[in-house]
Order: structure tokens, then C-alpha cells, then sequence
């Protein structure tokens, strides 16, 4: 199995494959993974192809995401990430999940507060993620689909800003829509 | 670090609110927009003066979905010297002084057919229109062949102003334009979303009834291939350009004048026959009319006049494998009186997609007319005029995204 996300893991899988280290935004918590987990995000890859040959020891450090947060992220990557392509070792990565056991970690992966939720939606899109960006933006758009706008501005902590002639004006308008 | 997080369902307690919306930006409340059918979009317009903003932008129309803006449909017009006919769209909007639900006035109709940067001549040409999903199958002469008349295809998307020529179905010429129908698949929200399919469904000869073969085009590959139509068994259907059909989850759904519906996959791979769903009273002596199957807020409906009453009209719903009646149209109170001697001349041409409203046309002068199920009244919208418009009438939802590569006709 690739290394897991704790912070005390060290040195390679057992099967020798490359991995590498990500670091949280207030440097608290290091996770080593998968290569193949790691690069599912296109800003890890953009700051691994610029920091070339100098490919740190140190980690890549993401500003923006914080440690529990970047938990789960990995969580997601590890899951969804391609199987190793090297077959060598004795102990292979896990094959490539079949696509409705995927599901299934999707739907569970989904079934946090909002709170996570957010940070999840924020890190995705900062990492550039696709899979998990679809996912989280999925996820928040079926939840708020039939709601009120009340509701909306309840749930996400928006302020209205229109005026009462613009409220009635916008509502007369889309009254069919409620 | 974050505030509170307390499930949605839950208040936050005695934490401050989180106020997440300053977390997304407006990018990422994009990404979710998009993601919501038209209806909730329409509704969330009321949110707030940054949400109306960001839904009302045109240049984020490409990525939300849009509802029902009208209808496309070949006619003449007096006015223009195009030989008078030519590709029109209409407003399902009512026209101003009969405003919907307080729909703003007078707008600019949102396509106008005679801007589009199709060929010259295009439109003079124009036999055949199909719609599906935002994008149109227009079917017209070649335009060099004498005597011996070739047709071809052309996809539009009248939102974006592109257009793209099919190359050439192996049944194109003039015999073959007399016993042959098409129909386009296309669905934006698909993954492989600018991908679009061409159903020719070419009857054995003008006068038989079986239709035993259909060539398809994909868009991905740009091959027609020919399949054998899998309905055939025994009987047949006849197809027009007038049969009402749907391309909905994958699947086109028609309904031929023969008490069935047909279907089949869009790779012409599965075919399905389905009874049509009928009155209790009918017993096939006078035949029922073809009926009208659509798509409205998310659901398959068909709809019908029961043999023996032509001023009803039955509505039902597709749900678990079974039609299920809904509830029943009075003709008389979408026409507004009637007059017995003339017969009734009403049909569906539409079901809105987001609304119960079913859009008719009605009457020697051609009025269309919106009927709001839930109310129980018809509103006129406008009036077409006498033989001003050729069937088949098409509901038209506009799809912004640029999806077509222009290969445009020599």
C-alpha cells in the first residue's frame, strides 16, 4: 500500500516507488505520498517541473491548504490515483479501483460538515484537481438545488444587497421558478 | 480555524456564522452554478446583487443552463425578399400586454434566423429542420446540382452563430428525399458533451410503411454507418418529419402513428417498442393520433387525446418502467371557444422543460397558444398567420457553448 498520510512516515513504499513529501500551509504536518497520488494535482506537478532537478528533500510545501485539509485531499488522491505501472516488486500498489467502488468513496468522502466541505472545494481548486473539484462543486450544487434563496443566503452567509424594489422587482421576474 | 461546523441542517451554535461565502470565489460559485438545472439558476437570481449578476452575465451564459426560448420552424414571411421562405424562430414568450408571470416586455427576439452567417441562398434552399437540445439539423438542396438534386445536412447552433456541413449520407439524392426522416441527438450535459449523432431513418419507398434501415452519423467520427432499424418486426413504422420525438438520457424516443413508442440507443445498438399508454376507452377502432412525447423538469411525458374525445387531452408520466396518467387538458379552454362545424385544429407543439406549461398550435391562422397545467388557462402568444408556417414546430432551449468546428461548405 502507498505510505500513508501521518506524519511520521518515512522513506519509500516497500516497493520502491517514488513518492514525495507535501507539507501543510503552517508546516505542521508532512505526508509522504505516491507519486502517482501527488501528481493527480496539476499545481504539484507545475511546482515539481520548476523546482527541476532540485526536487526537495524538504517537500513541496502548499501554502494554501492546511493540514487537516490536506488529510483528506490525500485521501482522495490515494484512492483515485492510477495503479504503480512498475510490477517489479513482490508487493504491488493497489490495482486500479473498479469504477463503482470509486463511487461508493466518493459518495462517503462527500458526507462531511460544511466547513470541510468548503476547505475541500478551496484545496481542489488550488491544486487544480479535476476529479475532486467536479465532486465537491457536484456535491454543494445538488445540495443547494432546491433550495430557497433564504436558504442559499443562510447556508453559504450571503448578504443580499438589494434594495426592496430590487428584491420584488427580481422575484416578480422569476416568480415561476419558486 | 475555520468557524463553525455544524452540519448544514444545524445552526452554528454560539460560534460566529461562517461566513462562507467569502471562502468561494467567484470562480468556484461558477463551477456550482453550472452545475444546477434552469430552473434553480432562475431562482437564485434572487439570492443577491452578486449572484443575479454573476447568473445574468452573457459572458457566463455559456456555462449555465438556459430554459425554453422559443421555437424554430420553417415559414415565410411577406416582408423580406428571400423568396419568402426561410428558417424563423418565434418567443415562447407572450408578446407584450399578455406578459407570463411578469416576464420583462419586449426583448429583441433572442435568434434571428436571417443573421445567422449561414451561406447565401441557404435559407431559399431549406427543406427540413430537426432540434434537439439547443442545436439544429437543417436539411437543404446542394446548391449546384441540376437536375439530378442532392441534399445534404447542416448543425447550427443559432446561439453562437456556428455551423458545420455533414458530409454526405450514401441517400442523398431526391427518391431518397421523399421517404426519409432524420433526427439529431445531441445532450450538452453529457460528458462527451459537443459530441452529436444524425439518425436518417430511409423508408424502403414512398409508399411502404417499413422502415428497415437507418444510417447514423457520428460527429466524433465523421462516418455514417447503416444499421438495420430494430423495430421492424413485421409491421413497421412510418416516420415523418412531423413525428414527435426526444432524445432524452441517451435514449431517441419517438412516436409514429402506430399505437407504440420506439426507441433506441444513440449508437443504434438498442431498439425498444413500448405500447403507448391510452384511455381506458380506447379500443384502436379509430385509430388515436400520433401524440406528442417530450421532457419536462427532468421527467419523460406523452401526450394524447383519448380516440373518442377529441377535446381532452391526457397527459401521462414515465416513471418506473410504467406511463402513469397525470391529469387531463381541456382543448376547449386552450382555444377559447370553438366552433363545431370546423373541427378542431389543435396540436401540441411543446412541453416546457422546467414549467407545466404545454405550448399549442392552434386554428386556421395558426395561434400559439401557452397552457398553464396548473392554472388550467390558455394565454395566446402570438398568431403565426395562415400557411405561414410548414410543421414540424420546435421547442428551442439555447446552448451558448461553443461546441461546433466550423467546416464550412464550399
Amino acid at each position: 500500500m502507498a505510505a500513508a498520510a501521518d506524519s511520521s512516515g518515512d522513506g519509500g513504499t516497500s516497493s520502491g516507488e517514488k513518492t514525495i513529501v507535501l507539507v501543510s500551509s503552517d508546516n505542521s504536518a508532512r505526508f509522504e505520498v505516491r507519486e502517482a497520488a501527488a501528481l493527480l494535482s496539476q499545481t504539484v506537478r507545475r511546482m515539481i517541473d520548476e523546482a527541476g532537478a532540485d526536487a526537495s528533500g524538504d517537500g513541496i510545501t502548499l501554502p494554501d491548504v492546511d493540514a487537516k485539509t490536506l488529510a483528506k485531499v490525500l485521501e482522495y488522491c490515494n484512492k483515485h490515483a492510477p495503479a504503480s505501472s512498475s510490477s517489479s516488486a513482490a508487493e504491488a500498489a493497489p490495482p486500479a479501483e473498479g469504477e463503482e467502488d470509486l463511487e461508493r468513496f466518493d459518495r462517503e468522502f462527500v458526507r462531511v460538515d460544511m466547513g470541510t466541505l468548503y476547505s475541500l472545494v478551496t484545496a481542489a481548486s488550488y491544486l487544480k484537481i479535476e476529479g475532486l473539484l467536479n465532486l465537491t462543486c457536484q456535491t454543494i450544487a445538488d445540495m443547494i438545488k432546491g433550495k430557497t434563496p433564504e436558504q442559499i443566503r443562510k447556508t453559504l452567509g450571503i448578504t443580499s444587497e438589494f434594495t426592496p424594489e430590487e428584491e420584488d422587482e427580481v422575484r416578480r421576474e422569476n416568480a415561476w421558478a419558486f | 480555524m475555520e468557524g463553525a461546523e455544524g452540519s448544514e441542517a444545524d445552526d452554528s451554535g454560539g460560534r460566529e456564522p461562517v461566513s462562507a461565502a467569502s471562502r468561494l470565489t467567484d470562480d468556484l460559485v461558477l463551477q456550482i452554478l453550472s452545475r444546477l438545472p434552469a430552473r434553480s439558476l432562475h431562482r437564485f437570481r434572487c439570492v443577491s446583487r452578486h449572484w443575479r449578476d454573476l447568473i445574468c452575465d452573457p459572458e457566463h451564459r455559456a456555462r449555465m443552463a438556459q430554459t425554453l426560448a422559443g421555437f424554430m420552424y420553417i415559414g415565410w414571411s411577406r416582408y423580406d425578399d428571400n423568396n419568402g421562405r426561410s428558417l424563423r424562430f418565434t418567443s415562447s414568450r407572450a408578446t407584450p400586454g399578455g406578459g407570463i408571470g411578469g416576464e420583462a416586455a419586449a426583448s429583441p427576439p433572442l435568434i434571428d434566423p436571417l443573421a445567422l452567417s449561414l451561406p447565401p441562398g441557404f435559407h431559399q434552399r431549406l427543406f427540413r429542420i430537426q432540434c434537439c437540445n439547443g442545436l439544429l439539423l437543417l436539411c437543404a438542396w446542394a446548391p449546384s446540382s441540376r437536375g439530378a438534386f442532392k441534399f445534404n445536412y447542416t448543425v447550427c447552433n443559432p446561439a453562437t452563430d456556428e455551423w458545420t456541413t455533414v458530409p454526405d449520407s450514401l441517400v442523398s439524392d431526391t427518391a431518397a428525399a421523399g421517404c426519409t426522416t432524420a433526427r439529431l441527438a445531441f445532450d450538452p450535459s453529457s460528458p462527451s458533451s459537443s459530441a452529436y449523432r444524425i439518425f436518417q431513418f430511409q423508408n424502403d419507398g414512398p409508399r411502404t410503411r417499413v422502415s428497415p434501415k437507418v444510417w447514423i452519423y457520428s460527429s466524433e467520427t465523421g462516418v455514417w454507418t447503416c444499421r438495420e432499424c430494430g423495430w421492424a418486426d413485421g409491421a413497421g413504422v412510418v416516420l415523418r418529419d412531423e413525428t414527435s420525438g426526444v432524445f432524452f438520457r441517451g435514449k431517441l424516443h419517438l412516436c409514429p402513428s402506430e399505437p407504440v413508442i420506439v426507441s433506441v440507443d444513440r449508437d443504434g445498438e438498442k431498439w425498444w417498442t413500448t405500447p403507448k399508454p391510452a384511455d381506458p376507452g380506447d379500443d384502436g377502432f379509430l385509430g388515436a393520433p400520433p401524440g406528442f412525447i417530450g421532457v419536462s423538469q427532468g421527467r419523460l411525458l406523452f401526450l394524447n387525446t383519448p380516440e373518442y374525445n377529441h377535446t381532452k387531452m391526457r397527459v401521462w408520466e414515465r416513471g418506473s418502467g410504467l406511463w402513469v396518467p397525470k391529469r387531463s387538458i381541456d382543448l376547449e379552454k386552450v382555444i377559447g371557444g370553438w366552433d363545431y362545424r370546423f373541427g378542431l385544429k389543435c396540436s401540441v407543439v411543446g412541453i416546457h422543460p422546467d414549467r407545466s406549461m404545454v405550448y399549442f398550435l392552434e386554428g386556421k391562422d395558426n395561434r400559439l397558444v401557452l397552457y398553464a397545467m396548473d392554472d388550467g388557462d390558455g394565454e395566446t402568444i402570438c398568431e403565426l398567420g395562415y400557411k405561414n408556417c410548414y410543421l414540424p414546430f420546435l421547442p428551442y432551449v439555447p446552448v451558448f457553448a461553443r461546441s461546433l468546428t466550423g467546416r464550412a461548405a464550399a
